[in-house]
């Protein structure tokens, strides 16, 4: 059986001088990886890139925008090629992101970048795209995660550097929310502090959450966290801080109760081998008292000391101290 | 188009010619119905139309349960159980509510009946027998249970069934007005006819296609008049702007349209939602305000108000129903020991009232 696709020349040897680039097949990002072109540099390009040779003999690149990138950074002349006859760009199209997704997972950026331009550049709409295109990119065909992608594909430079930094596209898709340039100012600010994947969606679901209860912009909720950390703070020190100044003003409730229990936790003057925990989020009914021991001796000052704590208490049960941990049952 | 306005009707072949099939050709006479040998073969999901949850509430489709009719409500670890069991006739919903679980809990998105009923009699007969403590059971779980009764008279043919059953009792969970049939029948003890009920806002907000207040309670009034019981459900109670007098508005309504002699008992739900439903809900109900509180996640996955914000609207609500019907059972819906305990000052086992109704 022959392949029904277009069908290429053998290899030939291509001046790089002579190729310019389709935009409409470029979706890889980052464009430029350093592994690749330090190999490039020491063995030249091994596998071909693809060009499309069209009736005038232009040769435009549809497949292989790394190689060619790194070749003429390393100041190569020629590169090796498979030559295609223009008229079926969109079947190249789509081999071309069978053949990357065979070779590695493309980020969420990337394949919201497919689906753009199988949309935009070359005009099809999201029953042609998923019948086609939504298999080789592993993705389940529904029109929401279409909807999704093409959401995303919109969004501007900061905001696709964090999704296609390893974000899951449900995550992704919550920055379609935001206004374009409040999206923008979030995602420089989240890239500035360089929190990891996890804690930037969750920064995001929390700004997110804060504009629609609090009625405000990203610029205030930002400047309001910025207010409460002193500039001074070394980065990572800082980062955390300014995460849990956001997460206060998300829930300022629970907060406060965890500054109460806190408060009440530290005028018991408790040794640090006992530690005390509430339930999370304080929903359940038991606090846990955890003594923690290397040997016979230091239990036994644990023990001691928590008596003192019960002997005053029982002495003092109108100004109970104790009864402070307590107080969110 | 009337309400619920389905687009498709798929019919299994060996449901061709039950009586509910019937019913549902004459009640949709425009639409051609397709009849398909397996229905789970057909559009189940509906991944491919923009909005999949509405797609599914257009589709009716109409075949054997091969599976239980009757679960017992399964409740959660931690959690109160409040003694329920489930009868699943229709699963899915016409109505559309934001915050309504079944959007990201059926795996089948259509409006699903059970044509066989006949399996279903035998199913109670089976739970009831070999038991004395009373049960409570209700149809209104993965649907509506009066939304479709104006075009197929389900209510009627539950109602006889458990009117000769005294030791269930049925209720019809409802937040529509759909009552003509019931008052054609003869009351029965054992038959509660419930009504989900929220401020007027909640309900323009967040329960599309579902009666307004003022209908639910006219229909309540001639319910009560007619010598059935009622039950009322605040649930979801939402926090929403000036929340305190709505809620203390609809308690009056609630008492204007049935004496407390009559309500057979009230249930309290505080909003709650698995955090995958949050994103459907911002996608569904972009104009929705349900989701602009304070939430901590709780340890059966769920997302509630915290902690203070639940008390002070289950107090609230606890202060406004008591003083106008001191003994009618009142109890909260998912809710650990702990929260019954702040509300009510102990737990469900020591109120009478309760007793009667958990059994
Ligand atoms: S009435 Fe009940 S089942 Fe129907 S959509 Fe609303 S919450 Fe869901």
């Amino acid at each position: 059986m022959s392949p029904k696709g277009p069908a290429p020349s053998s290899v030939v040897r291509e001046f790089i001088k002579d190729i310019v680039v389709d935009n409409r097949f470029c979706f890889s990002f980052p464009a430029e990886t350093s592994a690749l072109n330090k190999s490039v540099a020491s063995f030249g390009v091994i596998n071909p890139v693809w060009i499309v040779k069209s009736q005038d003999n232009r040769k435009t690149i549809v497949s292989g925008f790394r190689r060619y990138n790194a070749a003429r950074k390393a100041g190569l002349e020629t590169i090796p090629a498979l030559t295609f006859k223009a008229g079926r760009e969109y079947d190249l199209f789509i081999a071309h992101v069978a053949e990357n997704t065979a070779v590695r997972k493309l980020n969420v950026g990337e394949i919201s970048r497919v689906i753009f331009c199988a949309n935009e550049h070359f005009g099809h709409g999201f029953e042609k795209i998923s019948d086609r295109l939504f298999d080789a990119l592993g993705l389940e065909r529904s029109r929401k995660i279409y909807d999704m992608l093409l959401a995303v594909a919109g969004y501007g430079p900061a905001a696709k550097d964090i999704v296609s930094a390893g974000m899951s596209l449900k995550a992704a898709y919550r920055l379609a929310r935001f206004e374009p340039d409040q999206r923008e100012t979030l995602c420089k600010w989240i890239m500035d502090n360089r929190y990891g994947t996890s804690k930037s969606s969750l920064m995001i679901d929390m700004i997110d959450d804060i504009q629609a209860v609090k009625k405000k912009s990203v610029d205030e909720i930002i400047a309001d966290a910025e207010a409460h950390v002193s500039p001074d703070m070394e980065k990572p020190q800082r980062s955390s801080r300014l995460f849990e100044s956001v997460a206060t003003m998300r829930n300022p409730i629970l907060a406060r109760m965890r500054r109460d229990f806190q408060t009440a936790l530290e005028s018991l003057n408790l040794p640090p081998s006992v530690e005390v925990i509430p339930p999370n989020n304080f929903e359940g009914r038991h606090i846990e008292f955890v003594i923690r021991a290397r040997d016979r001796s230091s239990a036994i000052s644990s023990f001691k000391a928590l008596s003192k704590v019960a002997e005053a208490e029982s002495e003092n049960t109108e100004s109970s101290k104790l009864s402070g941990l307590f107080g969110w049952i | 188009m009337s309400f619920p306005g389905f687009s498709k009707i798929l019919i299994a072949e060996e449901a061709v010619s039950t009586p509910l099939t019937k019913k549902a050709k004459a009640a949709w006479p425009d639409i051609a119905p397709q009849i398909v040998r397996n229905l789970a073969d057909h559009e189940l999901q509906l991944d491919m139309e923009p909005d999949p949850v509405a797609a599914g509430k257009r589709t009716l489709a109409l075949g054997p349960n091969r599976g239980k009719f009757i679960r017992k409500c399964p409740g959660t670890m931690g959690l109160v159980c409040c003694n329920y069991w489930v009868i699943d006739l229709v699963e899915g919903c016409p109505i559309d509510c934001s915050y309504c679980i079944l959007q990201g809990y059926l795996t089948d998105r259509r409006i699903r009946l059970a044509t066989n009923i006949n399996d279903l009699v035998d199913e109670i007969d089976a739970e009831l027998a070999g038991g004395t403590q009373p049960v409570r059971v209700g149809t209104g779980e993965l649907s509506d249970s009066l939304i479709l009764d104006p075009q197929l008279g389900l209510a009627e043919t539950l109602i006889d069934i458990f009117r000769t059953r005294p030791r269930a009792t049925l209720e019809l969970k409802t937040k529509t007005a759909n009552i003509d049939s019931l008052l054609n029948l003869e009351p029965a003890d054992n038959i509660v006819i419930g009504w989900s009920v929220n401020t007027p806002a909640i309900i323009s907000s967040d329960e599309r296609g579902a009666s307004n207040l003022h209908d639910r309670l006219a229909a309540a009034r001639q319910i009560v008049k007619h010598g059935w019981k009622v039950a009322f459900h605040f649930d979801p109670l939402v926090l929403h702007d000036r929340w305190e007098e709505g809620y203390r508005r609809v308690v009056d309504d609630i008492f204007s349209v049935a004496p407390p002699e009559k309500v057979a008992w009230i249930s309290l739900g505080a909003f709650r939602f698995h955090p995958s439903l949050k994103q459907v809900i911002r996608d569904r109900f972009p104009m929705s305000d349900i989701l602009n509180s304070e939430f901590v996640l709780c340890p059966d996955n769920k997302m509630r108000y915290v902690k203070p914000e639940r008390l002070k609207l289950f107090r609230t609500l606890k202060n406004a129903i008591v003083a106008k019907a001191p003994s009618t059972p009142l109890y909260l819906c998912m809710e650990g020991i702990e929260i019954w305990e702040s509300v009510f000052g102990g737990s469900p086992r020591g109120d009478k009232n309760l007793c009667q109704v958990f059994g």
